[in-house]
């Protein structure tokens, strides 16, 4: 059986126009990092998780079954609408839910310990849309984005802190192109905490190389950021090859159109990255759930998000 | 919306991943693609400045085609060439059989993608005359029957061992035993003949300077000198944006795509301007002395000139094709041309794709695309391939009722 493309993208950006995000998830679950830190409703400025980090227990359970759709195993009677309901048949790891929780609380208490006072929409955030405009549906993407900056007017936002690649670079960049008077600072969390002390007295002295994000490196030139903050932990960061501007892609943006080919990207970054350290630094959730996929039959192999070393 | 029938497309990726010589060699290749320009640009820093200056021209010559074409026809035939401008395949074939002559010919080739694109070698061909490619990757291309896996090196997804299979099948006398230099002394041999017997020689070109009608040609096989050199009759083939206004430039243009597919410098440049000719005697001017008595340039437009005010697709023809975005790209990396339609693959590819067989065919590809922003950091005459490949995606959609 062939891959069924047309099906898998019209379910993604069907459930996107219905739920607001790629899959059938209850939003009120995704915010719930945030209770603990007492992060107050709205303000000013916001953290905007743009919910991709909150996305990876749902994309790794889901790519499985892409993967074996890929393989020609399934029949496309059994992949319709149920397959991207994780109440039906995609099963989320309460695991993998808890480790993304905690990255997510990393991320706001180090932007917390700069002192910067920010809010945060809870249930009422919303996610950027990204997919949409990889695949090229812009007019889809323009109505989605669209209903997002409704709802930070809403909210009087007029700063956001993003925390991922694709979340800052479509924020920062594409949404200017798309909606007439955009007028929202975005500012990456990784920009503010380099600035400042992690205030961590243990360093440790480990190895480790670092993945740059093609849209950090290429796109929006944060890359002098992760090594301050990665030195400051006393971290020793091994620059690979295909480093800075010259990033190799993890494979992330194409795991829904040819769930084969980006496993395979991925494995070709992985064997690119070990030659330096087993120990492999990721910056953004799809390149984490992406190399993280391709490192499995690598016992050896960790790989680590710049969410879960600081906080 | 278009249907997104890909199965065909993924089926024939399938096969490339899953086999382990194609996969090696584009291995290899991809990394030679990415690292050997680097050092080129390293060693020889003044070749920088020309990337802007190539472009630049390249953007005068593309706003300015009708009056540049007239200019290079006019250039040509004062040279005493043979200058013609055809729209499409069918013209070019018909021309170029018509030029070749009654069959049966022999007919040696260079590798020219503008040849490719026309299905040229199987027109001539069918019409009875016997066609041989001269480059080493095309020949093993022609003999497989495949389609050239990329822009420089058609054959970089072939192992030792298949190609040995290959030239076999065609009488070459070399076997499994055989060293690669024994493989290609053997090529030599077998193609010397043919080379002094051919009745006509096709090449392409790199570059065609429009002030004096000559045509630039890189070589490292030095197959492209036996080809425009030894048969009586010189056909080159040459598509529009291979234009520059001046040898000066179309001289730049030629160095910086050896430069950029890492082969620098290239062993040969020939520079061809008209039949060989001689006064010697008696101050009297005779055509073809060691060299073709006729040199016929034919230049192509194929697409080319609807896609020049398009807004985006105008950008892929200041492309001048060394193939680097390949190598760096992904995708390509791993899938070859397979990535790509029936003659251009990769990043720049998918462009040459929607200008030379249409928008619909290359905006499925383009959806294999990640976005990465590899292909448009590296390419020589910045070109935002990327941008270019998501606006082909965007096409995909147009017609979407929400």
């Amino acid at each position: 059986m062939s891959y069924p493309l047309q099906e898998i993208i019209s379910l993604l950006t069907n459930n996107i126009r219905k739920y607001g995000s790629p899959f059938k998830i209850d939003h009120s679950k995704l915010s719930r990092w945030a209770y603990e830190l007492k992060i107050k409703k709205g303000g000013d400025t916001i953290l905007y998780t743009g919910l991709l980090y909150q996305l990876i227990p749902y994309i790794k359970a889901t790519s499985t079954w892409l993967n074996r759709i890929g393989r020609g195993v399934g029949g496309v009677l059994r992949i319709t609408s149920r397959l991207l309901d994780p109440s039906k048949l995609i099963r989320v790891n309460r695991a993998d839910i808890d480790n993304v929780n905690r990255m997510l609380k990393n991320i706001a208490s180090s932007i917390l310990k700069t002192g910067l006072e920010f809010g945060y929409l809870y249930e009422d955030e919303m996610y950027s849309g990204v997919l949409l405009y990889d695949i090229g549906m812009d007019e889809l993407f323009r109505r989605h984005a669209e209903k997002v900056y409704e709802k930070l007017m809403e909210y009087g936002v007029k700063n956001i802190i993003t925390i991922d690649p694709h979340t800052t670079y479509i924020m920062a960049e594409v949404y200017p192109q798309f909606i007439d008077g955009y007028n929202i600072e975005v500012i990456n969390y990784l920009s503010i905490i380099s600035e400042h002390k992690q205030g961590n007295e243990q360093k440790t002295n480990e190895e480790i190389v670092i993945h740059d994000p093609c849209l950090y490196a290429r796109g929006l030139n944060i890359i002098e950021e992760p090594r301050l903050i990665l030195g400051d932990l006393g971290y020793i960061v091994l620059e690979p090859r295909e480093s800075r501007e010259a990033t190799y892609c993890c494979g992330g943006p194409i795991e829904s159109i040819y769930p084969k080919l980006s496993h395979e990207i991925a494995k070709r970054r992985i064997s690119q990255l070990k030659k330096y350290s087993y120990k492999i630094l990721t910056l953004c959730p799809i390149c984490y759930i992406n190399l993280l996929g391709a490192s499995e039959e690598d016992r050896e192999l960790s790989i680590l998000d710049i969410s879960q070393l600081i906080g | 919306m278009y249907k997104l029938d890909l199965a065909d497309l993924y089926r024939e990726i399938n096969n490339v991943l899953n086999d382990s010589d194609i996969r090696k060699a584009l291995d290899t290749s991809s990394y030679k693609i990415e690292n050997n320009p680097i050092k080129v640009h390293e060693q020889y820093p003044y070749l920088d400045k020309y990337r802007e200056e190539v472009r630049k021209a390249k953007e005068e010559v593309l706003k300015n085609i009708d009056y540049y074409i007239d200019k290079t026809l006019e250039s040509i035939r004062k040279i005493n060439g043979e200058a013609y401008y055809v729209e499409n395949a069918e013209e070019a074939n018909n021309l170029i059989s018509e030029l070749v002559g009654e069959p049966p010919k022999l007919v040696v080739k260079s590798k020219s993608m503008v040849s490719e694109e026309i299905k040229l070698r199987d027109f001539l061909e069918n019409k009875g005359h016997k066609v041989i490619e001269t480059d080493l990757g095309e020949l093993l291309i022609q003999i497989s029957g495949e389609k050239p896996m990329h822009t420089i090196a058609p054959a970089v997804h072939m192992t030792k061992e298949r190609a040995v299979a290959l030239l076999k099948k065609i009488g070459v006398k070399v076997s499994h035993a055989s060293s690669l230099a024994d493989v290609v002394m053997e090529v030599r041999k077998y193609l010397r003949d043919i080379f002094y017997n051919a009745d006509v020689g096709i090449s392409g070109g790199n570059s065609i300077s429009a002030d004096s009608g000559a045509i630039f040609l890189i070589s490292n096989e030095g197959n492209i000198r036996n080809t425009t050199n030894l048969p009586p009759i010189h056909i080159a083939l040459i598509s529009i944006e291979k234009i520059m206004p001046n040898m000066e430039l179309a001289y730049k243009q030629a160095l910086l795509q050896a430069a950029n597919a890492g082969l620098y410098p290239p062993t040969y440049l020939s520079i061809i301007a008209g039949p060989s000719s001689t006064a010697d005697i008696e101050q009297t001017r005779i055509y073809g002395v060691h060299g073709p008595s006729k040199v016929t340039v034919i230049l192509y437009d194929g697409g080319r000139r609807q896609y020049i005010s398009h807004d985006y697709l105008w950008e892929q023809m200041l492309c001048i094709k060394c193939g680097r975005c390949q190598g760096v790209c992904p995708v390509w990396s791993l899938t070859g041309n397979y990535w790509g339609g029936s003659v251009y693959g990769g990043p720049m590819g998918i462009g040459w794709t929607a200008i030379t067989e249409g928008i619909e065919k290359a905006s499925k590809l383009a959806l294999l695309c990640l976005n990465c922003m590899r292909c448009t950091q590296y390419c020589p005459m910045n070109i935002p391939l990327h941008k270019i490949i998501r606006e082909l995606k965007k096409e995909l959609f147009k017609e979407v009722s929400y």
